[in-house]
């Protein structure tokens, strides 16, 4: 822990990128308590400029485009975090069972998994959208993870077969330890610092996909969500077209590239912290 | 053998692919006759009732035929080199993807390379000098145009290049004003709309590729045998083109073989927001109007192309990494 | 490191502030000079063009039958030319190419203009029209309800015999261009009146049909098409039209609108001579302010939005819920918000178009309407009355203690009337959200009765401007009737008079009866049930606002109140051509 704080600190853009993390997770779990989403429509203060009583402005009918941020705050990593959550669940199932079982089983799953690495992800969750009702950030979430995951399971595979060969593993199964001992002892812990990694970039990835489908209107179970905000700013409402919202239109986009940016430098630092040989 | 097996894992995986897509397209709700309808009625200007009877009258597709009669008409066409045909806009598949994979494959091929070429050299840099004032930038770039969404950055490319600054058109593959051919106005018109989707592509792979090859020059460079030419005096052109290039591209060119087969599938987005009519187009169009055969071939197709060029990629892999080639 | 950080702070900083440049910049004030589609002042003989907008399929799926999917989307008003123009406002109609329309009993007797020919050089003749009415009887047009069959009495004459003389026959009629000649479609059309109730027979000819791809469609039109690709349409005038004199224009420039937001571009730019895309009021305001040549005309769409309520679904099923929303909901501001050109309706609710009511609904008989005019004292008196309370949070609670939480449906790309809806009622005690639907679902969701409310077109008078087409909509569940059929509201209400009075019925009447006065009696009825039940409630009329550059390529328009914009209800282009024909538009001189 004292180690990681100090390679943070060391590394001011893995800083940089915690600190931003860490806004948005208070902005999503604090800050609907402390600011009121008001929905009400005034149509004479539309695509106002960022002012003390609007800090981001105001949207095509009038209402506080922060506000909006914050709740779609919570809205947009809330799917976020289950998406990647259960992504590595069946990535890691997957992955672990193909590469501890071997021979048929190994086959069939890594068969599975080059199905779902070959068909393009983004129809197909458009397709998948069409055919469950999502309502709530969990379905949500399940529609992100479901074609999400081949890569992780085959990455997981190939890291725990190269654990088994290791030493400790090898010694383990001559103990005869429970197989259950060798997995959640041995394994697991190895292949967490992989995995914290992913998980970052699973989320970016979630939140990247989930603002694009909503964007397009598919999925628009909330409407402060920063994908359904793109969409109604960019396709219902002429904010593109019209210099006074700008602001509108730059609130929502910022929210994920800086989140983004945020996830990438954190990511990094994460890197070099579980892999020496990158620190400089 | 081992590319027997390989061939073989590829053909099966295309067999699978081909069956899960036929049953998850065959298993959409919504109804290929009521959104003609809607377009019908408001085109014609005729109520939504009379314009679904007569969305009902001439389109030939019966929802009511057995699956598996469905299935094996599909893939007895499939083997036949057939895609199928499109619900909606009632033309044999072929003949739409004919049309379309031109302008996917030039858009993509162009930027896949620029962004390529530009890449992997900064990644070298990069890697050989790691003070260099490139570093930063490049990451910088990278970090940046990795966390702006693709259709982000289409979105604001727009904004600024061809609505405001008028620089490019919006939408197209090509100002109908000019005769498709090999003339120069054509020519000049094709590169003025593809290149706003261009300079996405370049934008959003530029910064992967460096960092890829950053990455994989890095590790090269720790390696011994670069240790022991340094040791041995061998001039530094020497070196990163004998030793450091060859190696360290193996990853970048196996990559891009993938991409290149990749490319086929990925774009929905970015070409709807261009309106530029390629294969990724015509995907969205079939998505939302449930147009299941056009989907079909689409996902089939695509399926193809991406197993093709893993196929490929193992196999480029092999010829250049000699560990490949002499082990297993 | 430090730098890494300091880099990327200013490349956000130079991405804002380069995005915020280009859109606060001033655009250049007059009109682009290097726009290719204005002419080069210096080239001789520069030819007069016209640049308008149309929704086509894009190459290769691009054909000329308008009978076979995707074909009606050809410019078929700049093309081709209907017998009539019928002018909805006072149900006149002019000549195009029919120069007499005689009505005898079920018998209306249409006189042709003699030596037109297509534009393959056909003379165009009574046979032509003939063929083209049973080519419609192929996409089961409507006109067929009413007609029993069509016949040519020689050249230039053709007899249209009615089953039923409808109210709307001149409208029926002349609603389109001709589509089909009987040289291009008489080996599909002749099939047809041997075959009038064999479905099966006429769903083969429809195949064989389908298969029929012209690469480009025949016409007697003003114009004929020279070039098509996905993003813009050439069509060139055609030298052997009956007015070719009166025609000013040597071409007509379409630019593929497959959204709006292309189309907000080009007006932007200056691009179009005319246009229509819906566009807001920020939006229309920067149209302004670029183009000073640009003007506005709002003539109505000929439709108009609503709410319709799930009455098979407690609250909805009560009436006086219904009626205490219809008093809640500030119909002004919903229009300002979603439709900001269109027109209000903040008082009833009966089921005609509020621009076309005066004509059938009179002062007198509106007396005996609820007037929804906001009135929220009025909807929490109605609420009180069904026993609904308010909890402590201002939420108000059904029958069974509990605080509601509404849905409000909308399709696709149409959220903002669905969320002021929701916004309103929320703020009244009634939580409620708002929940898109796709496109493709849309329709079977709200027949299915999967939804609390829905918004949804009320009237939708395209084509068939009359009250009967829209309660045609509301009631007639054999011929359309989706509101009924979405709604669950009941076939059989007690009427104005206390009386049992059977909707479906009511109508199909209504459709059957040529009079004025007697028309007027049956939608007296039918409006004041729509108005009390409120199976739909109407929130705000559509028009479609035309923007046009007067003087910058093009000249003439007529002022923005003349009643001629209103052919523009059903198809812009019908206006447009029509406006063309007469020579009212005209290239500027330069």
């Amino acid at each position: 822990m004292k180690t990681s704080w100090r390679i943070l600190r060391r590394n001011p853009r893995a800083l940089l990128g915690f600190v931003i993390l860490l806004g948005f997770g208070l902005m999503a779990t604090i800050g609907p308590y402390l600011i009121k989403l008001d929905e009400d429509q005034n149509f004479a203060e539309r695509f106002q400029a960022p002012s003390l009583s609007h800090l981001m402005g105001t949207d095509y009918v009038g209402r506080d485009v922060f506000a909006q941020i914050i709740y779609g705050s919570r809205d947009v990593l809330i799917v976020a975090v289950l998406a990647a959550i259960l992504t590595i669940l069946i990535g890691v199932f997957i992955g672990a069972i193909s590469g501890l079982a071997g021979g048929p089983l190994d086959t069939t799953l890594m068969m599975l998994v080059n199905v779902i690495l070959t068909v393009p992800s983004f129809p197909l969750m458009l397709i998948i959208a069409s055919m469950f009702k999502v309502t709530n950030p969990i379905s949500y979430a399940l529609l992100l993870a479901i074609w999400s995951w081949g890569g992780l399971a085959r990455a997981v595979r190939s890291q725990i077969l190269s654990l088994k060969k290791r030493e400790f593993i090898e010694a383990a199964r001559v103990l005869g330890l429970p197989a259950g001992h060798i997995i959640f002892r041995q394994l697991l812990p190895n292949i967490t610092p992989y995995l914290a990694i992913n998980f970052i970039s699973i989320m970016r990835h979630a939140i990247t996909a989930s603002v694009g489908i909503m964007m397009l209107g598919l999925v628009p179970y909330s409407s402060s969500n920063w994908g359904m905000m793109l969409n109604l700013a960019v396709f219902q409402s002429g904010a593109v077209y019209t210099p006074s919202a700008i602001f509108y239109l730059l609130a929502p986009i910022t929210a994920i590239c800086l989140f983004q940016l945020g996830g990438i430098f954190f990511a990094h630092g994460l890197d070099e912290l579980m892999n020496p040989r990158l620190r400089s | 053998m081992q590319i027997i097996k390989r061939i073989g894992i590829a053909v099966m995986t295309l067999l699978l692919v081909t069956g899960l897509t036929f049953v998850l397209v065959h298993n959409m709700p919504g109804d290929v006759f009521e959104v003609i309808a809607y377009r019908i009625a408001q085109q014609q200007s005729i109520t939504y009732e009379e314009a679904l009877q007569q969305a009902r009258a001439i389109i030939h597709y019966d929802p009511n035929v057995p699956l598996l009669t469905q299935f094996t008409e599909y893939a007895g066409g499939l083997l036949r080199g057939d895609l199928g045909k499109s619900v909606i806009f009632q033309q044999p598949v072929n003949k739409i993807v004919a049309e379309a994979v031109p302008w996917t494959v030039f858009v993509l091929s162009v930027s896949l390379l620029i962004s390529f070429v530009i890449g992997t050299l900064a990644g070298m840099v990069m890697a050989w000098k790691r003070k260099t004032f490139l570093d930063p930038i490049v990451t910088t770039i990278s970090s940046v145009t990795d966390a702006i969404p693709d259709y982000v950055t289409a979105l604001l490319l727009m904004v600024i290049f061809a609505v405001n600054l008028r620089w490019f058109p919006t939408k197209g593959a090509y100002s109908s004003s000019t005769i498709p051919g090999f003339n120069l106005p054509f020519i000049i018109s094709v590169m003025k709309h593809g290149a706003l989707p261009i300079f996405v592509y370049i934008l959003q792979g530029f910064g992967g590729w460096a960092l890829l090859m950053k990455g994989s020059a890095v590790s090269v460079l720790g390696e011994d045998y670069i240790m022991a030419a340094r040791a041995r005096g061998l001039k530094e052109r020497r070196i990163i083109t004998n030793y450091l290039g060859r190696n360290a591209l193996l990853p970048s060119v196996t990559a891009l073989a993938m991409s290149l087969g990749g490319m086929l599938g990925g774009s929905v987005l970015v070409e709807t927001v261009y309106a530029y009519p390629g294969l990724g187009w015509f995907f969205g169009q079939a998505v939302s109007m449930r147009d299941y055969g056009l989907m079909q071939g689409l996902f089939f197709l695509t399926a193809t192309a991406v197993i093709t060029a893993n196929l490929l990629a193992d196999l480029i892999y092999s010829r250049l990494d000699p560990r490949i080639r002499t082990g297993e | 490191m430090r730098k890494t950080r300091f880099g990327s702070l200013l490349m956000v900083g130079l991405l804002v502030l380069s995005l915020l440049a280009t859109a606060c910049s001033k655009t250049p004030e007059t009109t682009p000079k290097d726009s290719s589609t204005t002419p080069n002042a210096s080239a001789p003989k520069e030819p007069a063009i016209f640049n308008a907008t149309g929704n086509w399929n894009v190459p290769p799926a691009y054909h000329g039958n308008y009978f076979a999917t995707g074909g009606s989307s050809n410019p078929w008003w700049y093309i081709s030319e209907p017998l009539f123009v019928y002018q909805p406002v006072d149900g006149s109609i002019s000549p195009r190419l029919g120069t007499d329309w005689k009505e005898e009993g079920n018998k209306v007797t249409v006189t042709l203009r003699s030596g037109v020919t297509w534009s393959d050089g056909t003379p165009f003749t009574a046979k032509d029209v003939v063929a083209n009415f049973y080519m419609l009887k192929l996409l089961n047009r409507g006109i067929w309800r009413y007609l029993a069959s069509v016949e040519a009495a020689n050249d230039t004459t053709v007899v249209f015999n009615f089953t039923v003389m409808t109210p709307l026959a001149k409208a029926l009629v002349n609603s389109d261009p001709i589509f089909a000649g009987a040289k291009e479609y008489g080996k599909w059309a002749d099939q047809v009146p041997a075959n009038m109730t064999n479905t099966e027979k006429l769903n083969a000819i429809r195949t064989d049909l389908g298969n029929y791809k012209p690469e480009k469609p025949v016409g007697m039109g003003p114009f004929v098409i020279k070039t098509v690709t996905a993003s813009e349409m050439i069509l060139e005038k055609n030298p052997k039209h009956y007015a070719a004199d009166k025609v000013a224009f040597d071409q007509v420039r379409l630019a593929r609108a497959n959204s709006n937001e292309t189309i907000w571009a080009m007006n932007l730019a200056g691009e179009l001579d005319v246009n229509h895309a819906a566009a807001s009021k920020d939006l229309v305001d920067q149209y302004l302010k670029r183009q000073t040549k640009m003007k506005m005309a709002a003539p109505s769409d000929l439709s108009d939005f609503g709410l319709i309520f799930n009455t098979r679904k407690y609250p909805f099923s009560e009436q006086k819920f219904r009626q205490a929303l219809a008093f809640v909901l500030d119909r002004k501001k919903i229009r300002e918000v979603t439709n900001y050109f269109g027109a209000d309706v903040t008082d009833y609710s009966h089921g005609i178009m509020k621009s076309y009511a005066g004509e059938w609904l009179s002062a007198d008989v509106l007396k005996t309407f609820t007037n929804y005019t906001t009135d929220l004292k009025k909807a929490e008196a109605l609420l009180t009355e069904l026993g609904m309370k308010k909890n402590e949070k201002g939420e108000w609670l059904g029958k069974d203690g509990k605080p509601f939480a509404f849905e409000v449906t909308f399709p696709g790309g149409w959220g903002t009337n669905a969320e002021s809806v929701a916004s309103q009622l929320k703020a009244f005690g009634l939580p409620t959200k708002a929940r898109a639907i796709e496109d493709s679902l849309y329709g079977s969701t709200l027949q299915a009765g999967n939804y609390d409310m829905a918004t949804e077109f009320g009237n939708l008078w395209w084509g068939n401007p009359h009250p009967y087409t829209g309660y045609r909509r509301y009631y007639d569940t054999v011929s359309d009737g989706f509101v009924a059929k979405a709604t669950g509201f009941p076939n059989v209400v007690k009427g104005p008079d206390g009386k049992d009075i059977d909707l479906m019925a009511t109508t199909t009447d209504l459709g059957k009866t040529a009079d004025k006065a007697a028309q007027k009696k049956l939608i007296e009825k039918l409006a004041w049930v729509t108005n009390e039940y409120l199976p739909l409630l109407t929130l705000t009329e559509k028009n479609i606002v035309i923007f046009y550059q007067d003087g910058l390529r093009v000249t003439g328009w007529p002022d923005a109140k003349d009643p001629i914009w209103q052919l523009a209800g059903g198809s812009t282009d019908k206006l447009y051509t029509t406006l063309i024909i007469n020579g009212t538009l005209k290239p500027v001189s330069k």
